[in-house]
């Protein structure tokens, strides 16, 4: 072997592992093949004719007489003397695990023990399998398990999901830890393997070294691709430079076009040479379901699809172990035995389904199965018994949410696992292990019918879409994915907002308490660092957000304020924070500046990183600085906060999602021309629609499209609040469909963003104009909230009147009780213009001494959430006071449900009436706000 | 100490980090060029000054007169970075100028004393005699190492 020709070699284990790479699955093919399938029984044998040839050559005794006694059974497979049988296959696969092995370890492969195969294999020869049978079938069965690991160490980290009792899928798993670094002695008997003490983690390292994944595979195609984009890029380099050197403008334009353009396609040409068939982790399931099943004496149809979705092979890689984990807990813990089933109405074979799919922009895989699901009051048992939560939390929860319970940290650890039978074992590292690829999973259960585990993946891992953000001088990107949305808080909410909560500081957002993180204690940013540049030291005395804003000090606040990094210390400005999730839990990170949201390119961190869970890695910005990616689960381990605190907050979150819903406003995302974008309130859009461009027509001086038989009047946003043409150059455009009055009106737009929930305050300060209700921020983009009926006023006031109707003053005085001022003013506004004299309140406590006070208020519209009191709590006072019988009270909302209705209605509300929709407003206020003799 | 003496002429890039005059074999080096913005990270090591981004690569910077633990003397300033390959990184050390570039033969090598110049001698391989004065050789090695740190 010293003399060996090393190249060879390595070209000999290299053809070998690509032969080896489809044995497996043809081998199973063989076992379920109808007949004889001269082709595929012939390319086993030539797989293993080939292997013997070369281990020959080389001098590998070992490998040269397994892959010869393999090659027999074939030969008489293929010339069909021998009817191939479970068992026979079993061998075979068992006898490719350990050429496989050998390969990987061709220094070792002499000291393998192959006698156990041999003697199946000669037994199998000879045609004694009959009388043998039983007996080699459950030799067999442990040389099959044995060899398990070789193919599938991944399965090392499922240590825990597997009951610790004597099934024979238990002794599976410390076998794994057999690691071909000491093949001879592990193999040499059943029972020396069993008890091999090697760390079972060991072996997944094992597994990466012996096949070393270096290298990739790429489609000649996409190579030629490739040299023909640089070769573009080469011709537009050149006439870059070319513009360049002579100053022509005009040829810089087009030119720096192309560079773009190539730039982009190159980008998706490169990534896609990265881009593998999710086929490699789910191939292996085969076997491994064929294993388990018959281990476990389940009966289990297995179906994949979408096994040709791509994904980056950095996630492919990652892939692996978890999904065999949710795999292994299907078979283990969900399927039941053809028995079980029968009892419980259902056809013998269990049905495993992996399927891969493409939703959104990202690759959803989902394991499912029909067997026996989650019970919801299993896992709250268990839940409370740990203490993760407490009973009256879980009787506020639903039963999906009880069930996503087994995501949690801490829920199962490996001591618990002969204590609980049901899922869940270890779901929280398969959680944590996606989360490192970028992946989310979701679980879905219905008891006795079936689990689904839905896992979204990101394409690919080299780009991410990332938020920007500047901490005092330093840049940092965080993933979109992590990011749930942006808050700034007005100077003057701050010391109400942002309190200490045992020594953390807490975010108050919409009746939940988010904790803040403080990036710059956190880092020591600004403590002392010094700048490269200038070598200067800058020190800070930072204290406590909450602290500082409540030091009026103006002493301090010049001290603070020098500098401009200090900018933020000043009594006026705001602040923004990023609400980042990690997993269930969510925090908010204080940032100085919210740049862009930009698609970086992530770039890998030295050695000196490796120990810093709190960057992902970096990228590098337009001016050619460095920005590090945050890794908001690092971030949040390392900060120290704590898991009760996460349960907490997470109760919280759920508590108040019900009264969050009342408050959170659904908005549509309109595009008017580039960079120009704005926001229109889902409730007062009656439909969307598309047409061609030459489907408009001028009627008038304005454009019209038929429509539904009749004529639908188009107003533009050119000229009323924009100073951009509508961009139509797509030749088509969409018409947002609107009522004003008895007519509809459409709103044309070049495109359809997004249709979001908003839940946070509309500010109606910064952008506030004539057409233009108010501004709000939505990923990163400031968006200009339409006022509908005001652009229309405004593009022809006289037509709007004549919609409308024109208003009778009323002497009616309305009270309107609304903590947002965006929508205080908004509503005001409306009740105003149809004639009404409004009085404004900003809680239920103010609305309240209101009515005492004025007398004269025929009628109450009131927000639901509010602070100090609440829309409803303010209700049940007016309906508990005689005096103000009969006053018509109406609850307003910007997103109506049926549960919140119904409440409203138990409190004495007489209608409800969502916030935006101005004609159904001022509708209520003409029908319900009578003169009233009460006070009078 | 055994491999500590150079057994071949040697072409040597001397710079300095506050008053120790350092020597690194020009094989060993890949480029020196004055610092550019260092965006300032936050790691376990409190010698990572930074990283820098060289033509799209994220580099490490080691700010090697904090590595070596040396009373920093606020007067001399770090402007310089020789970049060295270490492994399959590329690691920039902040220096605070760069001397000369010398040609060493094999026999002006000698053993390393216990401390140099305030400096642990386990940061050196060798020093070498330049004509008036003396030149430690940076051991990379056990400068870089991330885990006796």
């Amino acid at each position: 072997m010293d003399d060996m020709d090393e190249e060879v070699l390595q070209l000999f284990v290299e053809e070998s592992r690509e032969h080896l790479g489809g044995i497996e699955d043809d081998l199973l093919a063989m076992e379920a093949m109808d007949g004889l399938d001269e082709d595929l029984v012939n390319r086993v044998f030539r797989t293993l004719h080939t292997i013997k040839g070369g281990a020959g050559f080389f001098d590998l005794i070992n490998l040269q007489n397994l892959a010869h006694s393999m090659e027999n059974i074939l030969d008489l497979i293929r010339k069909d003397e021998l009817q191939t049988t479970k068992m026979i296959v079993s061998s075979l696969l068992s006898g490719a695990d350990t050429v496989a092995s050998m390969v990987d370890n061709l220094e070792a492969s002499n000291d393998y023990d192959i006698s156990d195969h041999l003697s199946v294999f000669d037994g199998i020869l000879k045609g004694e399998p009959a009388a043998e049978e039983a007996s080699v079938v459950s030799d067999n069965t442990v040389v099959n398990e044995a060899e398990d690991q070789d193919v599938e160490p991944e399965a090392a980290a499922d240590l825990e999901l597997v009951d610790e009792g004597s099934s024979p899928v238990a002794e599976l798993i410390p076998e794994t830890s057999a690691p071909p670094e000491a093949p001879a002695p592990d193999t040499s008997g059943v029972a020396a393997t069993a008890d091999t003490e090697t760390p079972a983690a060991k072996a997944a390292p094992a597994k990466t070294a012996g096949t070393g994944d270096q290298s990739i595979r790429v489609h000649l195609t996409l190579l030629d691709r490739l040299m023909e984009l640089a070769g573009e890029l080469v011709l537009t380099r050149n006439a870059l430079l070319q513009s360049v050197e002579t100053g022509d403008p005009a040829l810089l334009q087009p030119a720096a076009k192309k560079v773009d353009a190539i730039t982009s396609q190159l980008q998706r040409a490169i990534m896609s040479t990265r881009m593998q068939t999710i086929d490699i982790v789910f191939s292996k399931f085969r076997r491994i379901v064929r294993d388990l099943s018959g281990q476990l004496g389940k009966q289990i149809n297995l179906e994949i699809l979408g096994e040709d979705v791509e994904l980056d092979k950095t996630i492919i890689e990652a892939l692996g172990d978890p999904l065999t984990h949710l795999v292994r807990n299907s078979i283990d813990h969900g399927l039941e035995t053809p028995a079980q089933r029968k009892a419980a109405g259902k056809p013998p074979f269990g049905k495993l389904r992996l399927h891969a799919f493409h939703e959104a922009g990202q690759v959803v895989i989902e394991v499912s199965d029909n067997g026996a699901g989650i019970d919801p009051k299993r896992i709250a048992n268990k839940a409370i018994e740990k203490g993760m939560v407490s009973e009256e939390e879980i009787a506020r929860m639903t039963e999906k949410d009880v069930v996503r319970l087994i995501f949690q940290p801490g829920f199962s650890t490996a001591e618990e696992v002969t204590d609980i039978s049901g899922r869940g074992v270890g779901m929280d590292v398969v959680r944590q292990n996606l989360a490192k690829v970028g992946g989310v999973a979701d679980i879905e259960s219905v008891l006795g019918g079936g689990t689904t585990i839905r896992v979204k993946l990101p394409l690919t891992l080299a780009i991410i879409p990332s938020v920007l953000v500047g901490i005092s001088t330093e840049n940092f990107a965080i993933p979109q994915v992590n990011v749930v949305e942006m808050v700034g808080i007005a100077p003057d909410e701050i010391k109400s907002r942002i309190q200490h909560v045992g020594g953390v500081a807490m975010l108050r957002l919409r009746g939940e308490l988010v904790p803040l993180i403080e990036l710059t204690e956190f880092f020591g940013i600004t403590k002392t660092y010094r700048e490269t540049d200038t070598g200067s030291v800058s020190n800070d005395r930072r204290d406590r957000l909450a602290d500082r804003r409540e030091n009026d000090d103006p002493e301090e606040m010049t001290t603070n304020a020098r500098g401009g990094v200090e900018r933020r210390e000043s009594a006026d400005s705001s602040v923004n924070i990023v609400i980042v999730a990690a997993g269930a839990f969510k925090y908010g990170i204080r940032v100085d500046e919210l740049h862009e949201s930009a698609e970086i390119v992530v770039k890998p961190l030295g050695m000196h990183f490796r120990g810093s869970n709190e960057f992902s890695g970096a990228t590098i910005l337009g001016d050619g600085t460095v920005a590090l990616i945050l890794d908001v689960d690092g971030v949040r381990m390392l900060s120290g906060a704590s898991e009760s605190q996460q349960t907490e907050s997470d109760m919280r979150t759920r508590d108040s999602e019900e009264a969050k819903d009342v408050d959170s406003c659904s908005i549509l995302i309109i595009q008017h021309a580039d960079d120009e974008v704005y926001a229109v309130p889902l409730q007062l859009v009656a439909r969307i629609e598309r047409f061609s461009t030459s489907d408009l027509q001028d009627v008038g001086d304005r454009k019209a499209i038929s429509y539904r038989g009749g004529i639908l009047p188009l107003l533009s946003l050119d000229g009323i609040v924009s100073s951009q043409a509508l961009d139509m150059s797509g030749g088509e455009f969409y018409v947002i469909v609107y009522t004003v009055g008895n007519e509809e009106i459409g709103l044309m737009a070049s495109d359809i963003r997004d249709i979001v929930d908003y839940k946070d305050t509309i500010d109606n300060r910064t952008h506030k104009r004539a057409g233009i209700a108010g501004s709000m921020i939505v990923n990163g983009d400031i968006l200009q909230f339409l006022d509908l009926y005001e652009i229309l006023e405004l593009d022809d006031p006289e037509w709007t009147e004549h919609l409308i109707g024109g208003t009778e003053d009323t002497d009616l005085t309305i009270l309107l009780v609304e903590d947002s001022p965006f929508f205080q003013s908004q509503m005001k506004k409306e009740i105003e213009a149809a004639g009404f004299v409004v009085l404004t309140a900003d809680d239920g406590l103010l609305g309240l001494e209101m009515l005492s006070t004025h007398p004269e208020i025929c009628m109450v519209l009131t927000d639901i959430e509010m602070p100090n009191m609440d829309g409803l709590e303010m209700v049940r006072a007016i309906k508990a006071k005689p005096e103000y019988a009969g006053l018509p009270l109406v609850a307003v909302t910007s997103l109506a449900g049926a549960s919140a209705e119904q409440k409203g209605l138990d409190a004495g509300v007489d209608e409800y009436q969502i916030k935006l929709d101005r004609e159904q407003l001022v509708d209520v206020c003409r029908r319900l706000a009578k003169p009233h003799a009460v006070n009078a | 100490m055994s491999e500590a003496l150079f057994l071949e002429d040697t072409e040597i890039i001397v710079f300095r980090v506050e008053d120790i005059t350092i020597g690194l074999p020009i094989t060993e080096v890949r480029e020196i060029f004055k610092s550019p913005t260092i965006t300032p990270v936050h790691t376990a090591f409190s010698y990572v000054n930074g990283v820098i981004n060289l033509r799209g690569s994220i580099v490490t910077i080691i700010d090697l007169s904090k590595r070596m633990g040396l009373t920093i003397n606020q007067d001399t300033k770090a402007v310089h970075i020789v970049l060295v390959e270490f492994g399959e990184e590329l690691i920039g050390l902040l220096v605070d100028g760069i001397e000369d570039s010398v040609f060493a033969s094999s026999d002006d090598f000698f053993p390393v004393p216990a401390t140099v110049n305030g400096a642990d001698s386990d940061f050196f391989r060798a020093l070498f005699r330049r004509e008036e004065d003396l030149v430690a050789m940076l051991d990379l090695d056990k400068t870089l190492d991330t885990e006796a740190a």
